[in-house]
This record gives structure tokens, sequence and C-alpha cells, in this order.
């Protein structure tokens, strides 16, 4: 039996490792399966070693007094959880790291983590227990390289060392035993050593397990990739509590009280912490920390058994919450679009009874029935009193969603998660006490364990409770900066120790105006940054749009410290495959240089030989902190921007004191308390922040006097303030132009003032005067003989001398962009000046789509399945309106940026829906109940314990089923969704409704806007006659699991936001009988027998759905005969597509499946390329580009200029639909690379476009962001990225297109760009 | 106007019970138009009245009013009343805001019957 044990072992341990290396050998379909195999095989094995051990003794590999290892029921366990978690995280991971330039280094560490946590649990001896559980800490800081890994390296180096010392006693007093004998020998030492022994082995679990000091490393990983973060906080940190475990007969009760006390601690302030959090990430480490604390609580009590069946629920929990963090948006979305909640309700009590008692009562009896009420397993039986009550108290706050019957079934619900929550650990404890015998805990440990599960329980009462939390409130207040500041990344080192402060000066009014203009005028850098539940983006270079393009290039440069030009192995690439050719840079330099007697030849020699030399920088704008203490203006970017996170996020459990009177003013009500003086080491600095002046601007202008800027570099000073983090600032700036209720514009100045106030103190002062600026290199790097050998020439010196001087070398770049720009432009006009295609002569249908480039291709495979035209508008259909889901509690501005809505249209019952409209309704409010108390639970101080117990492994199945198969997990969870909310039909109620006092908005529409409208949307598409009748408007939108960049995918012309609500209005105001009698008098006939159809185009999935609701039955049978059509033309869509995504099949049968398990698959960040490479805007006839393969990078809108006689609509369009359409080209660069970070971490790190900052796509802050934007330079990346995609040379390839991002123009310049004829390129 | 002749306008708006005020009137780009109300704001300018989609001719050339489906490239037009004591603070935000971008300002007397409105 022992050989076949001796295999199971082994191949449970190198499983991961395997398929790591596996993994990270490539993308390929084979890899990925073999490793998945793999993975599994060792799961496997694991199991079936558990299934040996619980039905038999527990196994001993190798020799009996120093075994190689040990399977005994714990180790089985834990070795089960780590091969079982690092599957699922290896097969996320994989998928989630597609195209990542770390992806192999990651992968192999990720395996190596695991099987290195895997041999921890299986060790045989304490030495190699010690040795498994060193080179674990080694894989992490492989892991964590780029992520904070310097500082958590050096913490959890520490950590080892402690326990290493302990071990070494153990081992020096008694030898290297057996680790099942492990307590008895440490058990056996005397007891001054036995205790520091046992105080060094505490140490070190409490450094693993991020307690207390130690626990700092665990918040520097919160950068770490989400599969790295969710298998440190699953399988690494469980180590700590592991080898307490296991040590627990043989420590001395002392040292378990001080494992009590760490652990009490930590569930006491990081559980508090939690709710101090506004990223996801972030709360979630706290609440790891606090976890692992409940962990070091139960050891301390002498149940170590509990504590590992602790150890293995958390893991399961945490992991899948990871996991799933990038879903925290699309909860965001859900709250704002499900029924709100019914006011109070009219019976709480009853309610709270009914959903409450149950689950009490039959704890009860079970408590009494088996004997539960022990002392023992009294916590127990708190945990899950607390958990219903508390998940009760959730459900009970949106109580009057329930019926009585609803409120019945919820207490089942609670009841039999409690019980739940009992079963599992009672029989966890019985399953593992064989191998971890009880303990008798001292008295302080059992006193620590009571006070900490009292005070538990009063705070859950309190916070229940309004009376008692109000009066709790200055408390709270006085201790929020201190806990708020635990959950901070930790600072760097500052070169001062002392902290000066500013000092007061005379008030000078007129002043503080100046200054207060200054920053709004310094805040025009950044442009607004929406949140990423409507994802907009605007241009980058939106605050440089009165300069000449290449002077704001150069400046958002060097102000951003990012060089924003193609680089020039792209553009070499791009000559030597001829894409760009001679004729282009001819072109280029014919239109961007002066004049020049040089012949054309050299000049072009001195473009390509720039191409071989260090292309020059501009110097980098740096602040006078950057300058002075680079430190310290690292150390105020990470507090700001927490400081700004927190004090925006409104949903979170405990917010700022303060926090109404203004962001400069809550922030020095907390620094003028908090932390961060102890942990940079510094004195006087809470008191130099308490002594600030009340004003911001004051204050700008006292810290700009301490740091010795003087009044003529002022200017440039805000403005690299500003830009220092442009997600935070561009946020603010949204949020005070474009949000409702929102903070004022002022808040830039508040902002300028806290990152000012905070550097001029962190300065140490009297730092000496500035160094002198270098004198920039001014040597040309192109060498004349280069010139010369690139045109062809020899022997011209002076020649080859004129022609370098003729182009400076700081405009070479530009002038390489001209020509890119050129040979895209020089190819598409070729494709579109071809003989017109007329299309059908009547066509069975028309189809409008959004002139978004991705309607490109299944409009161009729609026309070749039949008969149809189709036509592009902006895809918001001319509806400006804020729309609001059925009896919703929030509305979405569902219009372009750039316009204000003038309308609020909400949904209703269709005729004869009402009742399945009502019943969906009451199941909607019934599950966002549910989704409440759930996190009510997760994040209240008093219950994620048993929560985590309960929910453990249900979660972790349902994560190993949406990594394993994502297409059935999909599926399953739509069935469910239909099940339990089924669908009804909902219609936008577009009538008008006369004003009412606090309107904000015109509630729906009156018919003459109707008719305006309708009038302004067929003017400007050119479709005033020969309707179809059929008339088909589709709005488009994405679809993406687990993915915050999800409305990114959507359409832009809604705001970010899915364009069928605004289709829908839009058809539903054209097929009235007034709104037609409307046009009619404007000379508009839709015939009668025109049906006007909605549809929605599912970009991600290619995939158009009519309306078939609203079709009469005379239309029928041409609906679906169109909507096989547009099945088949999405099917080709999706094979030409799915050429393009990296991991996609190549066959054309496979693509459509390909690209909805893509859409489906949470660990999928890239579920399509969405704007990634688009490059132009044709407004003309359909006739032009009818048939032509623009391979979907090509904006189209439809416009008649016959129909256009004074250039209205052309006006229209060129003003609406381009600028919006230019803000795209930008976004959806940016969806597909921007990381999202809580500037906490900015890194400057910007990886290619197959990369696009995965590192921290799943950091959602306070459900917005901050996000951080996207080096603007990431366009052409995205480009360069996609090509690569393809492959090169592919069909339809146009030139690559580096974003150029022009700025929204004056009317006048967009006119002169007509010049090309009815075309606009 | 003379020294005599403004003395002479405001007893004779003394007579109608009408108080002096100062008036400003703002025409900047939309997207400037909260930094204008800041500052008014800021300088304890209690209300104003705001006037999106203004259009006209200037150093720039034409500026068109109305663009359908864009509010954010349009003038907008700010009109505040305030006291003389208000003003100093407003110029000189004003003053540093338009120092880099185009806009102007004009300021007047006018006359007003309800001063604590505008105080």
């Amino acid at each position: 039996m022992t050989p076949v044990l001796t295999v199971l072992v082994a191949i449970a341990l190198a499983a991961p490792a395997a398929a790591g290396i596996v993994a990270a050998l490539g993308e390929r379909a084979i890899l990925r399966r073999l490793a998945a195999t793999l993975a599994v095989v060792g799961v496997a094995a694991a199991a079936a070693l558990l299934g040996r051990v619980l039905t038999s003794d527990p196994v001993r590999l190798g020799d009996a007094d120093a075994p190689l290892a040990i399977v005994d029921r714990l180790s089985a366990v834990v070795l089960l959880l780590s091969v079982g978690l690092s599957a699922i995280v290896l097969g996320f991971a994989a998928r989630y790291l597609d195209g990542d330039r770390r992806r192999a280094g990651l992968l192999v560490g990720l395996g190596a983590a695991a099987t290195a946590a895997g041999a921890t649990a299986v060790a045989g001896t304490l030495a190699s227990l010690t040795a498994a559980w060193i080179v674990t800490t080694l894989a992490v800081i492989w892991l964590l390289r780029g992520a904070g890994a310097g500082r958590a390296a050096g913490t959890l180096l520490a950590g080892d060392l402690a326990l290493l010392a302990g071990v070494a006693i153990i081992i020096d007093r008694v030898g290297d035993v057996p680790v099942d004998r492990f307590g008895d020998a440490a058990g056996s030492l005397d007891s001054g050593i036995g205790l520091v022994a046992g105080a060094l082995l505490v140490a070190g679990a409490a450094v693993r397990a991020a307690q207390l000091g130690g626990g700092g490393w665990l918040i520097r990983t919160v950068g770490a990739p989400t599969p790295v973060s969710a298998l440190l906080h699953a399988g690494v940190v469980n180590a700590g509590g592991y080898l307490l475990i296991r040590a627990t007969p043989g420590i001395p009760g002392e040292a378990l009280v001080l494992a009590a006390v760490v652990g009490g601690i930590s569930v006491l302030v990081c559980g508090a912490a939690v709710l101090t959090r506004p990223d996801v990430k972030g709360g979630l480490v706290m609440s790891t920390r606090a976890q692992m604390g409940f962990m070091l609580l139960q050891i301390g009590a002498g149940a170590p058994a509990a504590a590992a069946v602790h150890l293995v629920a958390h893991g399961c929990f945490k992991a899948t919450l990871f996991l799933a963090s990038g879903g925290a948006i699309d909860g965001v979305r859900r709250t704002r679009d499900t029924p709100r909640p019914l006011g109070a309700g009219t019976r709480p009590a009853l309610t709270a009874a009914l959903v409450i008692l149950p689950a009490l009562a039959v704890l009860a009896v079970v408590a009494v029935a088996g004997n539960l009420l022990a002392a023992t397993a009294l916590p127990v039986v708190v945990g899950a009193t607390l958990l219903a009550t508390r998940a009760g108290s959730g459900l009970v706050e949106r109580a009057a969603a329930l019926t009585t019957g609803g409120a019945a079934g919820a207490g089942a619900g609670i009841a039999v998660l409690t019980l739940a929550y009992v079963g599992f650990v009672e029989g966890g404890i019985a399953v593992l006490s064989d191998a971890v015998p009880e303990a008798d805990p001292m008295v302080a440990a059992t006193a620590v364990i009571a006070t900490v599960g009292a005070l538990l329980v009063v705070l859950a009462v309190v916070r229940s409770l309004p009376g008692p939390r109000r009066r709790l409130a200055p408390a709270a207040e006085a201790l929020y900066p201190t806990v708020s500041s635990l959950g901070r990344p930790e600072p760097f080192r500052l070169p001062t120790r002392r902290v000066t402060p500013l000092p007061g000066a005379g008030e000078n009014r007129p002043k503080r105006q100046r200054i207060r203009a200054q920053v709004a005028r310094a805040a025009d850098v950044v442009p607004p940054l929406w949140p990423l539940s409507t994802f907009v983006a605007v241009n980058p270079f939106g605050g440089f749009d009165n300069e000449p393009f290449e002077d704001g290039m150069r400046r958002a440069a060097a102000l951003y410290g990012a060089d924003m030009m193609p680089s020039a192995h792209q553009l070499a690439e791009a000559w030597r495959t001829g894409q760009i050719t001679g004729a282009d840079i001819d072109a280029a330099l014919a239109r961007d240089l002066p004049e020049t007697a040089v012949p054309s030849d050299l000049l072009r020699g001195v473009m390509l030989a720039a191409l071989d030399t260090p292309r020059p920088t501009p110097a980098p704008v740096r602040s006078r902190a950057e300058r002075l203490a680079p430190s310290a203006a690292r150390i105020v970017d990470r507090e700001v921007a927490d400081v700004v996170a927190c004090w925006l996020d409104d949903r979170a459990g405990w917010s700022p004191p303060a926090r109404a009177a203004g962001l400069y003013a809550s922030w020095r009500h907390t620094a003028a308390r908090d932390r961060l003086a102890w942990r940079l080491g510094v004195r006087g600095l809470r008191r130099a922040v308490a002594a600030l002046p009340d004003d911001p601007a004051e204050a700008i202008d006292l810290a700009l006097a301490r740091l010795g800027v003087p009044d003529g570099e002022r200017d440039l000073e805000l403005r690299r303030q500003m830009a220092r983090l442009p997600g935070t600032t561009g946020y603010l700036r949204y949020l005070a132009t474009h949000s409702r209720g929102g903070p004022s514009i002022g808040v830039m100045v508040e902002l300028a003032a806290v990152r000012l106030s905070l550097e001029a103190l962190l300065v140490p002062d009297g730092m000496g005067p500035d160094t002198p600026p270098e004198v920039p290199d001014t040597t040309d790097p192109v060498d004349p003989g280069a010139v010369l050998r690139h045109a062809g020439r020899a022997g011209e010196p002076e020649a080859a001398e004129a022609a370098r001087a003729a182009i400076p070398p700081e405009r070479r770049a530009a002038l390489w962009l001209g020509a890119a720009e050129q040979a895209f432009r020089r190819r598409l006009l070729a494709r579109i000046d071809a003989l017109p295609d007329e299309g059908p002569p009547r066509p069975a249908a028309q189809l409008a789509f959004c002139i978004d480039v991705r309607s490109e291709g299944i409009r161009r495979h729609l026309e070749a399945a039949g008969p149809y035209a189709t036509l592009g508008f902006a895809g918001f259909f001319a509806i400006p309106m804020r729309f609001r889901a059925l009896e919703a509690p929030g509305a979405t501005d569902a219009c372009p940026v750039i316009l204000t809505p003038r309308h609020e249209i909400s949904e209703a019952p269709a005729p004869g829906e009402e009742h399945r409209v009502a019943h969906r309704s009451r199941r909607l409010r019934l599950l966002a109940a549910i989704e409440h108390a759930a996190h009510r639970a997760k994040d209240d101080p008093s219950s994620p314990y048993p929560l985590a117990e309960a929910a453990g492994l249900p979660m972790v199945v349902l994560a190993a089923l949406r990594t394993s198969a994502p297409s059935a997990a999909a599926r399953i969870e739509r069935w469910l969704a239909r099940r339990l909310a089924p669908p009804a039909r909902l219609v936008p109620a577009t009538s008008h409704r006369p004003a009412r006092e606090g309107d904000e908005i015109t509630i729906g529409m009156g018919d003459a806007e109707q008719v305006f409208w309708a009038e302004a949307m067929l003017k400007a598409m050119g479709l005033a006659s020969g309707f179809a009748r059929l008339l088909v408007l589709a709005g488009h939108g994405g679809t993406a699991a687990n993915n915050p960049h999800r409305a990114g995918l959507d359409c832009g012309a809604c705001g970010g936001n899915p364009g069928l609500p605004n289709a829908r209005v839009a058809a539903a105001i054209l097929n009235r009988p007034e709104v037609r009698a409307g046009l009619r008098e404007r000379g508009l006939d839709l015939p009668d027998d025109t049906v006007v159809v909605s549809a929605l185009h599912d970009t991600t999935l290619d995939l158009v759905t009519l309306d078939l609701d609203g079709v009469p039955a005379t239309h029928m049978e041409d609906a679906l005969r169109l909507q096989e059509h547009l099945h088949a033309a999405g099917r080709a869509a999706a094979a030409e597509r799915a050429l393009e995504l990296p991991g996609a099949p190549r066959t054309a049968e496979a693509a459509p499946a390909h690209v909805r398990a893509r859409a489906a698959d949470w660990a999928q960040i890239r579920p399509e390329w969405a704007l990634a490479g688009c490059g132009a805007m044709v407004v003309g006839s359909r006739e032009l580009t009818r048939g032509r393969n623009l391979g979907r990078r090509v904006f189209l809108h439809s416009y008649d200029q016959a129909l256009d006689p004074d250039d209205a609509a052309l006006a229209v369009i060129l003003t609406g639909p381009l600028v919006v359409a230019v803000l795209r080209v930008d976004g959806g660069a940016r969806c597909l690379r921007l990381g999202v970070e809580d500037a906490a971490q900015r890194h400057r790190r910007h990886r290619g476009a197959r990369g696009p900052g995965r590192r921290y796509p799943h950091r959602p802050a306070g459900a917005v962001g901050p996000a951080r934007r996207t080096h603007p330079a990431s366009a052409p990346a995205a480009a360069r990225g996609r090509r690569r995609a393809r492959g090169e040379g592919g069909a339809g390839d146009l030139p690559p297109n580096p974003a150029r991002s022009p700025r929204p123009r004056p009317l006048g310049e967009h006119r002169g760009a007509g010049r090309h004829g009815r075309t606009v390129v | 106007m003379s020294h005599r002749d403004e003395t002479t306008e405001a007893r004779r708006m003394a007579a109608h019970d009408l108080v002096r005020m100062a008036r400003v009137e703002i025409v900047a780009r939309g997207k400037d138009s909260a930094s204008v109300q800041d500052i008014l704001r800021s300088s304890g300018v209690t209300g104003w009245t705001a006037l999106s989609q203004a259009g006209g001719f200037g150093h720039s050339g034409y500026h068109e009013a109305r663009l359908l489906f864009n509010d954010h490239d349009a003038l907008s037009l700010t009109i505040a009343i305030m006291p003389d004591e208000r003003l100093d603070l407003v110029l000189a935000g004003l003053r540093a805001l338009f120092e880099d971008r185009s806009g102007v300002f004009f300021v007047a007397d006018t006359y007003v019957s309800r001063p604590e409105y505008f105080a």
C-alpha cells in the first residue's frame, strides 16, 4: 500500500508545479487542457489521500522516526485545500494573464507556491516543514515582484527567521522530530526555553498570518495580480495557523495566551478597519487579517480543530471573493437598476420575527439536542446566533420588500444557512479531532476570548440600533483616524524627522481668489474621468486643446512623463512591411514642414535615420517636492489617493469624520489625529496639520511659499500637482462638472491644498535652493552619414547637414506620426473611392446601427446575406434622455457626455404584462435584499467568521465550476435568474408628465419634442424617403463577466451604457401615429406599412436580437427572416473577429461558441477588442463603403448631402458624433489597457496592448475607481497589440493607426476638413 | 459719464428707492462656467443667472450658438449682481482665470430694488 500512497503524495504535490509550468509554456489550447488535466489529477490524488486517512489510520511515508511525509486527517485536508485552490487559481490565471509579459513567470510561481504550501502540510519532520515553509516564502516573494515585493519580502523573511530560531531551539534540544510529535516535543522542553521557542513560533506564525505589526506585508500586496492575491490569502497566510495547530499540544499556555491576545486585537481592529476601506481588495486584505486573528483566537482557546475548520472554510471563501472581485462594478449597476425597496414597511417587528426567529429556534433545538451548550461548543452557538441576527437584520432593512410569505421564506433560508454553519463546524471538528486534540486553555486565554466575543456581540447590537449607534458616534469619530490608517499602504522612508508648522499669514482675500482661479486653470490639464459603472473616456489631451497638436503633445509628454508618439520599433516595422511608404513620408513632410530647398530623398533619409537613434524626450516637469524630496512626493501620492477615495466612498460602513465639511477639512480632521506621523517616524506632523489655515487657498499659498515656488512657476507647479494622480484628479473633476449632487469645482482647490500642505510639511524645512535645471543636450543624434545612406547618396555631407537642420530632432516623431496617418488615409480612400455600390433598390429592411466601428463587420456580412440596407447613426438615436429602469433608485444619462439630458424616461409594464412585471419586481427586490444581507454579514465586524464557515465550501464549488466550465456556469446562472425572477415585458414610458416641484428634468417627452428629435435623427442620417417595411434601430452593448471595465464595451453615444433603451424609445416614438403626422408636415413621410423595430447588437457575441414582441403579425414573417439572416451574419462576423482574439480558434465553425464562452468567462479580462485600432470616420452614404472590408476600424455615419442644402445636418454630425467618436478612440484603447488602480499603487509601468493593465484590473475602489488614467501613448500600443494578434499581413489589414486624439475643434476647422467632398476622413 | 452725471443718476435712482450695485457679465467657454461660478460663490456672491448656448463674433471669428448634439463646446453667459465690496474679489479671480484662455467680462453699475437679495 505504501508505494501507492507515496505515488499519490508525489502526484498531489507535483501537480500544481507541473500544471504551472505547462500553462506557462504558451497560450495554445492543448497546453491549457494539459495543465488543467494535471491540476485535476493532483486534486484527485489529494482527495484519494483524504479518503484513505478518513477510513483508516494516518500514513507515514519513509522512516518511522524521520518520515518523508505524514498524512493524517489534518494534513490531508490542508493538502487538498492547497492543491484544489491552486487548480482553480491556475485555471483562472492561465486565461487572466493571457498576453501578459509576466504570464509565464507568474504561472510557474503560482504552481511552485501551491506545491510548497502542500509540502508544508504533509512535511514529515520539523526540519522539512520549515524548509517547505521557507520555499513558500521565496515563491511568494517571486510572485510579488513589482507589486510591493521589497518591504513585504523583508517582513516575511523576518517572520521566517523567528520561526527558524524557534525550530532550531526545539531541534537542538530534542532533535528533528516527526511533525505529529511536534507538540509533544515542544512540550518536553524546559519551561523557560519552551516559552521562548513557543513565543518565536507564535511570532513566525503571526507574521505569516499578517497579524499586528507583521501584517503590513499583506497590505503592500494589494497591487498583485488577482490570482496571486487569491492564492496568498487562501493558501499562504493559512500556514501560520497550520503551524500553531500542529504545535498546540506542546506550546506553553503563556504562548497560547499571546496568540489569543494577538488574534483578539486583529479581530477587533482589522475587523473594524474593513469598514473604512474604499477599495475592494483593500477591504479583503483587512478581512483576511481579521479572519486569521479569529483563527489564532481559536488556537489560543485550546480549540485547534475548530481553527483548522476555519482555516479551510476561510481559504475557500476568500479565494472566491478575490477571484470575483471584478464583479463589484456590476454590483453598482445592479443596485442602480434594481427596483428600490418600498419605504419602511408596515409591520417591521413581524417581519423581523419571521426572518430571524426560525433560525434562532432551530439553533436552540439543535444546541440542546446536540449538547452544543458545553463550554467548547458555545462559541459555535454564539457565532451561529450572530450570523442569523446579522443576516436577518440585513434583510429586515429591506423588509418592506418582503411579503409575509417572502419573510417566512427568507427566515427559512437563514435557518438553513445557520444549520449549515453548525453542521459544517461540528462535522469538521469531529473529523479533525483525531489529528488535532483539544488542549486546555489558560484562564487568561479564555478571558481574552470571552472579552472579544462579548465586544463583538455588543458591537453587533449597537450597530443594529439607531439610538446607541448615534450615542457612540463621537467615539467612532475619535477612533476613525487610527483604524482607517491601518489599511493604508505602508509609507516610504522620509528624509526628515521633525515637521515644522507652516507660518501663519495675514488674510488676503483677493489673493485667495487668484489662487482659486489658478488652480481651476491648472486642473484643466486633467480631463474628467467617468466612474467605471458608466465608462466614458474623454480626450486625455483635453487640457491642451488650445495649442497646436505637436506643441500640446510635447507639453503633455513633459507633464505626464510619457512619450506620446508611436515607438521607433513600431514605425520601423510599418516601414519595413511597406505599410508606410516613401510617398507617405513625403506627403507628411510636404504638409507639416515649412518649405525647404532640401531634396525630398535627403529629408526622407533624415526621417529613416531617426528611427535608428534614440528619440529626444522633453525634460519632465517635476513638482518642487519631487525635486527636493522624492520620497515625500511618493508618500503624498499614496496618502492623497487613499484620503480622497475614503472621502468619496459613500458606501463605506464607516465614513471619515467631517466628510460633509469638504475634502480639505475632512483630511485635516483625520490627519491631525491619524498614525501617519507614527508610521513615518516624524514628530510634529499632527500639530502642524492642525495649525494649517481653514481656507484651502490660503493653505496653498503658504505651502507654495514654504516650498520656495516663485510666482512665475506657480502655474506649472499646480499643473504638475494635478497631473501627479490623474485618476483621482480626473474623477473629482467628473464629480464636480458632470454628476448630480457632486461637490463644486472648488474641490480641485481642496485637492491641491491637501497635496501641497502635506508636501510642504514633509519636505525638510529649509532645504537648499533648487539645483539649476540641466542644460538639454542639443547634439543631433542622427549622423549625416546615416542620412546619406538612407537617401541612397554618397559624399555630400553639406547636403546631409542641411537636411538634418531642416527637420529638428524634436519634430521627427510627430512627422512620422503624420506619415503613418497619411498611409492609413491613403489606403482607406483608395477603397472608398472605388465605384460606389448602390445596394438593393428596395431593401427588405433598413437597419440603423451605431456608428461604432464594431458595427462595420456585422453590417457588411448582413448586406452580403440578403437584400438589406444598413445605416450608421450615433447609437443614442437622438434621444437625449436620462434613463431609469423600472422603479429603480438610480438613473443614467443615456446620451453622449457632451450633451445634457433633456428628458427622464423610465420603464413601464407593456400592456397586459402588469402582473408579470409586478411579480418580477417583487422577486428582484427580494434578491436585492438577500444580496444586501450577505454584504452586511460579510462586512460587519461581528459576523464574517461564521459566514466564511457557512459559505466557504459552496462558494468554492461555484468558483471551480466558473473556472472549469464558464459557459455551463453562465447557462446555469441565466437559468437560475430566469427562474428566480421570470422576465416580463417592459416598454419605455415616453409620454410627458406635467412638471412638479422638485423635478430636476422634464419627465417624459411631449409630442412636439418627440417630432423634433425624430426629425433630427432621420435627417442627420440622410433617411427621408424610400423607407422599407422594417426599419430596425439597433442599440449596442457588450457582455462580460466579472469585469470592472464592462461598461467600456457599451455604447459611448449612450454615455457608456447599453444602447437598447435608447433604441426602444426611438422606435416607440417613430411608431406613434401622432409623431408620424408631425413628421409628414416636415416632409418626412414614413409609410403606414413601415414598422420600426428596436434591437440589441451585442458586440461581444456578434449577436443582433430583434425586439420581436413589438412586431405586428403583418410583418412577423419578414422580421423572422431578418432575424435568421442576422444570426448568420453574426456567425460570419464572429469568425472574422475571432482571428484577432488571442487564444481563439481559427475555424469559422468554432468561432461563435468561442466568443460566447469568452464573454461568459469570469477569468477573461478582454472579451473583445472593443474600439482598439479604430482609425477613421466616414460621413457619407453607405454606397461609398458598401461591400468594402474596412476591418472594423472605421466609424460610419450615414449622411446625404442632397437633404442638407444648408449643411445643418453636417454641422450636427461634426460637432456631435464626430467629437464623441474621437473620445471613443481613446476610450476603446483605454478600456483595454487601463489598469484600475486605487491610485495608491501608482506604478508607472505600462504594458503592451496585449497585457492591458491586467495587474490591477480588479481593484475597484468605492465602486468607482479611482482608476488610473491610461498613459496617453496606450492607443498606439493597443493598435500594435491588435495587429500582432491578427498576424502581419492579414486580409483587410490597414496600416497602423497611432491614435492621434485630435482635439474637438471649432466648427470652422471641421468644415475645412470637408474638402474631400461628401466624405470626411 | 462724468462724476457729476453719476451723482445725478444715483440721486435719481435713490428717489426711486433703488440701490446701486455692480453688475458683472461674463462670457466664457461652456467648460469654464463651473470655474466662473466657483469664483462667484467663493467671493460671497449669492446668486447669478447663467445662459448656456451663447454665441457671437469675436477674436476667434464666429462661435456657433446652438449645436444640436453638443452642449459642451458652446459659450456661456453668466450675469451676477453684487455690492462693491465683493467686486474686488470677483475681479481678482476672473482676471486670473482668463489669463490663459478666451473669455471676457464686463462690469457696469446697476440698480436694484431689493439690495438684501444680493448682499
